[in-house]
């Protein structure tokens, strides 16, 4: 049988063998017969295996470490007995983990905002002229609202954006245009 | 011999079907595409549908609930916008019943083209789209947890929007659309939050939500068909591609007896709305947007029009400036 390859930094007990295995870093495919050598040789891994399991799912779980104060000493203890070469990689494993949750919110703050960048753009004047021109509110210059107008357009307009009658959404979204006056220089 | 010169045959031949291969193809590829689009408008008429769908538009976002039922006597449908107003619309093929309850007033009127998709098959032409839009399909993408085919129609010219469409694999139904400027940024976007195909919907879905509409206020806008062009009215530069489709004659709040010439180049569309100007109202040109929506207001002679439509400003400005009035002698 070929003897499993584990990536470097390799543990070179068994106990740190597991910790590379658990932290991914066993590069071949034949996890399953290192797992199988490695408990078969030595009893108390499958135990190690179950709690390093258990220091991983609380680490992701919050709930599960306010639920047990047992399970939590366990695993606090579990985590001091760690060997050297475990120890700083679940740590990085747990800082990383860290880091997403910060870097998510920040993920989501910049998304947000490049969604209120993309719905506000278009409302941008797109020439200086315009930029200088005076707002005048929602009417198109003869008292009717563009929400009319638009209403008036779809009625009759093959425009293809949705199925069925959803143009008329569009008319009721239409309240807030804003309309500028256009300088003689902007014709 | 070398291993090397061995393989050297098998990469022109590979090199060979990579260049001939799409090019082969590529005719094949945009027929089928401009196919799915017809498949899209078909399926929207014959499907039953329910669902919720948002739509943005500039820095609005609106969610309406749409039920589609199609029995014997037509197509019927019922939106109901969840946001802001309370608002229903009833439509059973042409006709179309705008419900106001805070102001018990029902609102009657015909639709003519984009909310009824037999009209729009006549106006969406392949042949005649292909000029001005190339068309490509785009990645399978989920829509309301939908698997979407989606379709890419970039507009060759400054003078139209380009637009993404997402259509239900299994039905063809779209769930979503955007429209593109210039730059390729979504500036206007229709899409399903959730949505239900081909499901057995009863009539009362499609009934108004509001008890005893019986006694409402009904208003109701007259349109017809008129000739406006030539009667005085000319357009010096028709914008490529676009088509006069109709000129007309209707009454709109405040403004009774408007003419509003539509133009379209099947897939985005503009109307000219042409209305006496009011002594006394400030006579310098508008411009306004929001979303897709452009809007040029000037007067000419004695009339003010506005011309808005789905397209670029620049669109909506050359029409208005080209628009002129000689009064018959």
């Amino acid at each position: 049988m070929m003897k499993p390859q584990l990536a470097q930094p390799a543990g070179e007990t068994p106990k740190e063998q597991l910790s590379a295995l658990m932290d991914g870093a066993v590069v071949t495919p034949q996890i399953d017969a290192v797992l199988t050598t490695l408990c078969a040789r030595d009893g108390r891994l499958s135990e190690d295996w179950h709690t390093y399991h258990l220091i991983g799912d609380v680490l992701r779980s919050a709930e599960l470490a306010h639920d047990d104060a047992l399970t939590h000493r366990k695993i606090l203890a579990a985590l001091q007995n760690e060997p050297p070469l475990v120890a700083p990689r679940l740590r990085a494993l747990w800082q990383r983990r860290s880091m997403r949750r910060q870097v998510l919110p920040a993920g989501a703050a910049l998304a947000a905002v490049a969604m209120v960048g993309w719905m506000v753009w278009p409302q941008l004047p797109n020439n200086p002229a315009a930029a200088q021109a005076q707002l005048v509110g929602s009417e198109t210059g003869d008292g009717s609202t563009l929400a009319e107008y638009v209403a008036a357009h779809q009625q009759f307009s093959p425009a293809l954006t949705a199925p069925g009658m959803l143009p008329l959404a569009r008319e009721q979204a239409s309240g807030g245009v804003q309309i500028v006056t256009v300088s003689a220089a902007g014709e | 011999m070398t291993v090397r010169a061995m393989r050297w045959p098998h990469l022109l031949l590979g090199l060979l079907w990579l260049t001939a291969v799409p090019l082969l193809c590529a005719q094949d590829a945009e027929s089928s595409a401009w196919e799915q689009l017809l498949q899209i408008q078909r399926a929207s008429e014959r499907l039953n549908y329910s669902g919720v769908f948002i739509y943005q538009m500039g820095d609005t976002a609106r969610s309406s609930r749409i039920t589609h039922l199609v029995d014997s006597s037509g197509s019927h449908e019922k939106l109901e916008m969840l946001d802001g107003k309370l608002r229903e619309f009833i439509r059973h093929n042409n006709e179309v019943h705008s419900y106001r309850p805070e102001a018990q007033t029902v609102t009657v009127q015909q639709r003519h083209g984009g909310s009824r998709f037999p009209a729009l098959s006549a106006a969406l032409n392949p042949a005649e789209l292909s000029s001005y839009y190339s068309i490509k399909r785009l990645p399978v993408e989920r829509v309301a947890g939908i698997e979407c085919r989606g379709l890419l129609l970039t507009a060759k010219d400054q003078w139209r929007h380009s637009y993404r469409f997402w259509a239900d694999k299994q039905s063809g139904l779209l769930l979503k659309s955007e429209v593109l400027n210039a730059q390729g940024l979504a500036i206007e976007q229709i899409a399903f939050t959730e949505v239900r195909v081909g499901e057995v919907i009863g009539k009362q879905k499609i009934k108004p939500s509001f008890p005893d509409t019986a006694h409402w206020t009904q208003v109701k806008y007259p349109v017809a068909e008129t000739r406006l062009l030539g009667q005085g009215w000319s357009i010096q530069a028709l914008t490529p591609g676009f088509k006069v489709v109709h000129e007309l004659r209707r009454d709109m709040p405040d403004q009774p007896q408007s003419g509003q010439i539509v133009l379209s180049d099947g897939l985005s569309a503009v109307s000219i709305f042409i209305q006496a100007y009011q002594e006394g109202k400030a006579d310098g040109a508008r411009k306004g947007r929001q979303g897709a929506i452009n809007l040029f207001a000037r007067r000419v002679s004695d009339y003010w029009i506005t011309v808005l439509g789905e397209v670029p400003a620049e669109t909506v400005k050359a029409l208005a400036l080209s628009l002129e009035y000689k009064a018959a002698q």
